[in-house]
């Protein structure tokens, strides 16, 4: 049995990531091929467990008494079941092969072994994260990921956009994070206990329901909205694509970001408790997707292209969630990995060439970086949707999904399936073929090494191959593996079948129309739609609305604040202020009566109130005094008035 | 022999005497070897706890208590006398004023704190009290060349003197309707006994408003500011952990275990207080430009948490409370050796001097997130755990809106604290040159840090160890 | 117990103490030279003592413990009147005002 072992997959990039960074300056590639070992054992060994519960093995938990808090004991522990086994296949595959890329790509940097170090301490936190069986365990993964990805997207923080960029994902996601917090404290208080199976049975059991469970499932969600890049928290991913490319390919498309809809798909049982909530998700995902997509099919940046064709599809995943198609929004998870892995690689490669993100500086690459460019493509048809490619099958599955759900939500989604065909379309066109717009560059343009053109030719087969699972080709066997409930086959509606591929080659059509031939002039097009080209091209100004947002919304907070200061509390000094000058009134009258008579007893009077008042601003030691002495005396009067 | 239960305290006073002949007599340059035998003072003292552990007995006609809550506070209070003795060596060493008397005051605070908690008598409470009291006063005016530190001085003596015979008017009611000082004595009295008369009230407010002053509750904190702002910043550190932890300490005895007959009289009024200080601690802090002055309403604000442990007043509340000292001690310990350092250097106080820090000392700014994290609360810090047991005894107890307010106050103070780690890593230096970190300020820092995230990781131990040393069950 | 002691009701002397503490109270609120409010503040301090005397002799007078904790406080107010007069001294020689609304060089 190879079950019991599971914890070795994480453990591994763990010490793998602690020898890279004591040890490995004294080895002359910094170490890389620690790491890389590493996760290949880890890979393998996750093939064995998947091949065990693939072959009919019985789910694997192991967990221990972590803290004992007089009487409530909190357990800790891993599962292994179906969903963990496809998860660790897919995160190791891809950290394996992003790790032998970045040999070529990350060649010669300043950091080279820190980046190591980084990347397999982020493998170990991410397979943490999947190994939990229980909602803490999976925060401390959850935050851990956070962090290296912080680090990672920071690596180059001499300049100043990595290091913006980093600060900004980590607080954007943050805000989420602190939700899910609050979220799974709810779940704790009212089922007892965090492991993801006692939760459903708390929430099964009627322990939480109605209105609170919406609001712990829907903070629970927002954890996932902040992670995996969902509207409105998505901003920080674009600029994300700040850090090095392996890092994008690796975090911000195939494993962090969807960390968000593995979370959902985890604690599916407290969602299945609350249709509103599921409503939410499938709402958030579907204007994800749609915001998304349109704002990728204007940007001019290869990479944030594919960064919000990430979000795009992450929203998909969502939306496949949401709708209850559990299978498909797994199914399109893991489909996702390998071609967005694939893009993004290629994208890596096609930067190391030119040294630039711009596609406008790109085209006719196709000629000098053949490997790139056909991969780019495979991985292009996968994501629009083209049978037989992976993507095809997992974004049938959704959209089927929706169609029974709602058809709102089935219109957007084919919408968004027919801009993903046309942006990525366009993508491919403006970097691979045509004419080289920067002669310069083009020169100098080459294919990349074997280390990187390696895992592109490995992920392109599985952009190929790895729909084969879901679909009806093989009698939905990753629907059987991975389900929510009782499996049932979903009948394949031919309809919805037919828009899914029509809505994907009308994109790839429109997209070669306007970009691959003369038939459309596009200044004439952009000068005709100006208002919307302005709106997408600076993103719907969201980074603008956020900006003003905070930035205003702190003002507001500090001026309520001031207020409160100005008013509240130097009303209350004020007023204090005042009770003592009566006093003072009262005794300086005495005093000038019983010394100096009361000839200008009046105006001594008035003038030492005006300057006892200005005592009781703050910075004076009395009006401290004083303030204390109110307390108790006003205490002790409401105290014995109420009856004590 | 009685004596040998107050061993460390006698050693305490005993080195602390030594270095007061020793400041006497050494001239300026010459008294290097005093944080040394200070530490050293203290290390011993530490050692000396051990015979004492697991007993319990009442010493000095029941005036002094020996108990597992007794030792874990002078445990608690032994470590804060190393930390902030190693914080101060090198600042200590720059003034113009002979750094003798420092240490020696230092080592009595110590002591009257170390009393405060493990006395179960209101007259040596009280004692313990004015023991750290008058050697804070001294402390606090230590530069005396420096007019802020004068002031700071004046006003913390008037506040405190003025808070002490509040305090003390108070304590002669409580002796008057009792008839003893003792606390076990009182504890003992019936509760219908002891509820009928409403001067009692009148006690109880006393008594609050006095160990408020010295723990910095609202409205008994407008001293806390000033104070913190104008002290030599080693002493601002001790402030900020020292004191506050033995009122808290003495709270404990006086209220959930002596007064516990009256729980239903300082419960809500315990969780008014908490509400208010929490609040008015984390507001007033966001617009603080002084970083001092800002970890001075970060404090009043961490007291506010606290006092949910005393309103709530169960023992899983109480253990709360020790946890959170616990590491909160060591939060600020390791926070303030990174003001001190930049404070000694002459680099800044304000918030705007931190900038670029990420760059010019990388290691002691990642310490410092580790710290503003652990005081916000997020997971895997001490700072969490401390959150969550108060959070989890307030909804036990129904003390539901006050949790509520809890978390708000915890996400208000993420402004704040960002503010500093912006600062420290996203705004450019004015001076790019690498800040060194001395060996004693390091190991402060280390230590701070590395506790942190032990009692956030493994605090089962430490939980257990609480729950030994817990005065309620 | 003496026959003139018994014959003052205990209320006037708690009376009395009261009113001696609100003096002090009085003095320590309002006047501004610190000198004169360390005096005040031991006139609160005094007032604790004849409450602690007077508790000790009328309610447990076999017992000795109030007129001890009232040694003890008139030890403990010499001491804090000396680092007081101390602290004073230092600020009238650094900025020379000893009224101490004139210190407020920490505030908000």
């Amino acid at each position: 049995m190879m079950l019991p072992y599971a914890w070795l997959i994480a453990a591994l990039p763990l010490l793998a990531s602690l020898a890279v960074m004591f040890f490995g300056r004294r080895f002359k590639n910094g170490g890389d091929f620690i790491g890389i070992a590493a996760i290949a054992v880890s890979f393998v060994l996750s093939l064995l467990v998947f091949g065990q519960l693939a072959g009919g093995a019985e789910p694997y938990r192991f967990t221990f008494t972590w803290l004992n808090l007089g009487g409530v004991q909190v357990q800790n522990g891993i599962a292994v079941d179906n969903l963990t086994a496809i998860m660790l296949v897919v995160v190791t595959l891809v950290s394996m092969l992003v790790q032998i890329y970045s040999r070529g790509y990350m060649h010669g940097d300043v950091r080279y072994t820190r980046y190591y170090a980084t990347l397999s301490f982020f493998t170990f936190s991410m397979l943490t994260l999947v190994l939990a069986d229980n909602l803490l365990l999976l925060y401390i993964g959850w935050e851990l990921v956070g962090l290296s990805s912080y680090l990672l997207i920071g690596h180059w923080f001499e300049n100043p956009g990595p290091r913006y960029a980093s600060m900004k994902a980590f607080i954007t996601t943050r805000i989420g994070d602190v939700g899910l917090f609050i979220g799974i404290i709810i779940l704790y208080l009212t089922t007892g206990a965090f492991g993801f199976p006692e939760v459903a049975a708390g929430v099964a059991a009627g322990k939480i329901s109605g209105t609170l469970l919406t609001i712990a499932a829907i903070l629970v969600f927002s954890g996932a909205v902040g992670k995996s890049a969902q509207f409105p928290l998505h901003v920080w991913l674009p600029d994300a694509m700040e850090g090095p490319t392996p890092v994008s390919a690796l975090i911000h498309a195939a494993t962090m970001v969807a960390a968000g809809v593995y979370l959902v798909a985890r604690s599916y049982g407290i969602f299945a408790g609350s249709p509103t909530a599921l409503g939410v998700v499938a709402w958030i995902g579907t204007i994800t997707a749609v915001i998304a997509a349109l704002i990728a099919t204007l940007a001019s940046d290869l990479k944030k292209v594919l960064a919000y064709s990430t979000i795009s599809q992450l929203g998909y995943m969502m939306v496949g969630l949401g709708v209850g198609g559990y299978t498909a929004g797994v199914f399109h998870l893991t489909t996702h990995a390998f071609f967005k892995a694939l893009l993004f690689l290629g994208s890596g490669s096609v930067i190391h060439a030119l040294h630039t993100q711009e596609m406008h500086e790109m085209g006719g690459l196709v000629k000098k970086m053949p490997v790139t460019a056909w991969t780019f493509i495979i991985g292009t048809a996968a994501l629009a949707g083209i049978p037989p490619f992976a993507g095809f099958w997992s974004k049938d599955e959704i959209l089927l999904s929706a169609y029974h759900y709602n058809p709102i939500i089935f219109g957007l989604t084919v919408f968004v399936a027919f801009l993903t065909a046309y942006y990525m379309t366009r993508a491919v066109i403006l970097t691979f073929f045509g004419k080289p717009r920067d002669h310069h560059k083009y020169e100098h343009a080459h294919e990349s090494p074997a280390n990187m053109t390696g895992p592109l030719v490995v992920l392109a087969i599985l952009a190929v191959v790895a729909g084969f699972p879901g679909s009806p080709l093989m009698g939905n066997w990753f629907g059987k593996f991975i389900h929510f409930g009782e499996f049932e086959a979903e009948a394949a509606v031919p309809s919805v079948m037919a828009m899914a591929i029509g809505a994907a080659l009308l994109g790839i059509l429109v997209g070669y129309v306007i970009y691959g031939t003369r038939l459309v002039d596009r200044r004439k097009a952009i000068a005709a739609t100006k208002p919307v080209y302005t709106f997408l091209k600076h993103k719907m100004y969201f980074d603008e609305l956020y900006a003003y947002t905070v930035i205003g919304g702190t003002q507001v907070l500090a001026t309520i604040a001031g207020w409160v200061d100005k008013n509240v509390v130097d009303g209350i000094v004020n007023a204090v202020g005042w009770l003592g000058a009566q006093i003072g009134n009262i005794s300086g009258w005495f005093d000038l009566t019983a010394v100096d008579g009361a000839v200008n007893g009046v105006a001594a009077v008035v003038s030492g109130a005006g300057r006892r008042l200005r005592k009781w601003q703050t910075g004076y030691v009395q009006s401290y005094a004083l303030t204390f002495f109110a307390t108790v005396i006003i205490g002790v009067i409401i105290y014995e008035l109420i009856g004590g | 022999m009685d004596y040998l239960y107050i061993l460390p305290e006698l050693i305490i006073v005993a080195v602390a005497l030594v270095l007061l002949v020793g400041a006497a007599l050494s001239p300026k340059d010459r008294q290097g070897y005093m944080p040394v035998v200070a530490t050293a003072g203290f290390l011993a003292a530490l050692v000396a706890v051990y015979p004492a552990l697991g007993q319990e007995t009442n010493i000095f006609g029941r005036m002094i208590t020996v108990d597992g809550f007794a030792q874990f506070f002078k445990v608690i209070f032994l470590i804060v006398g190393v930390l902030v003795t190693l914080s101060s060596a090198g600042y200590m060493s720059k003034q113009k004023t002979s750094g003798g008397e420092y240490y020696v005051l230092l080592m009595f605070a110590v002591t009257g704190m170390i009393f405060m908690a493990s006395s179960t008598d209101l007259l040596a409470i009280w004692l313990g009290l004015e023991l750290v009291s008058i050697s804070s006063y001294i402390l606090a005016g230590y530069r005396r060349e420096d007019p802020k530190s004068n002031e700071a001085a004046i006003k913390y003596f008037l506040m405190g003197a003025i808070a002490s015979a509040v305090l003390l008017f108070g304590l002669s009611l409580v002796y008057g309707y009792t008839g003893t000082t003792n606390l076990v004595d009182i504890a003992q009295i019936e509760t219908k006994a002891l509820a009928g008369p409403a001067v009692l009230g009148v006690a109880m407010f006393m008594l609050v408003a006095g160990f408020g002053f010295k723990v910095a509750m609202v409205p008994f904190h407008m001293w806390a500011p000033d104070a913190y702002e104008g002290a030599p910043t080693p002493v601002t550190a001790f402030f900020s952990i020292g004191p506050k932890a033995a009122g808290l300490a003495a709270m404990i005895r006086i209220f959930p275990v002596g007064l516990s007959a009256l729980t239903s009289k300082w419960s809500l009024l315990f969780a008014i207080i908490a509400a208010v200080t929490m609040t008015v601690g984390n507001l007033t802090a966001l617009s603080q430009k002084n970083i001092k002055r800002m970890m001075a309403y970060s404090s009043i604000a961490q007291v506010g948490y606290i006092t949910i442990g005393l309103a709530v007043a169960t023992a899983a509340s109480v253990n709360a409370i020790m946890f959170y000292i616990m590491a909160y001690v060591f939060i600020n310990a390791g926070l303030f050796s990174m003001i001190i350092l930049l404070d000694e250097r002459g680099i800044g106080q304000k918030i705007e001097d931190y900038a670029g820090l990420s760059q010019r000392a990388p290691v002691a700014a990642a310490a410092m997130v580790v710290f503003f994290i652990a005081l916000i609360g997020i997971p895997f810090t001490s700072g969490f755990f401390a959150k969550f047991f108060i959070f989890a005894a307030a909804v036990q107890s129904g003390f539901m809106w006050l949790a509520i307010i809890l978390a708000v106050n915890s996400a208000i103070s993420v402004g704040y604290y960002y503010g500093v780690v912006k600062a420290m890593y996203l705004d450019a230096p004015k001076d790019a040159s690498p800040v060194k970190v001395p060996r004693a300020l390091g190991a402060v820092l280390l230590t701070g840090a590395l506790a942190t995230l032990a009692l956030g990781v493994f605090s089962e131990p430490f939980i257990r160890l609480i729950g030994l040393a817990s005065l309620l069950r | 117990m003496t026959a003139a002691v018994s014959q003052i009701p205990l209320a006037y002397v708690l009376v009395f103490g009261a009113l001696l503490f609100g003096l002090g109270l009085y003095g320590a609120l309002l006047r501004t030279n610190a000198v004169r409010i360390l005096m005040s503040i031991e006139l609160m301090l005094n007032a604790v003592n004849i409450n602690l005397v007077a508790f000790n002799q009328y309610l447990s007078p076999g017992y000795v413990n109030g007129q001890i904790f009232s040694i003890f406080i008139i030890t403990v107010a010499a001491s804090e009147a000396a680092v007081g007069l101390a602290i004073i001294l230092e600020v009238v020689r650094r900025r020379n005002v000893i009224d101490i609304d004139k210190i407020n060089l920490l505030k908000w």
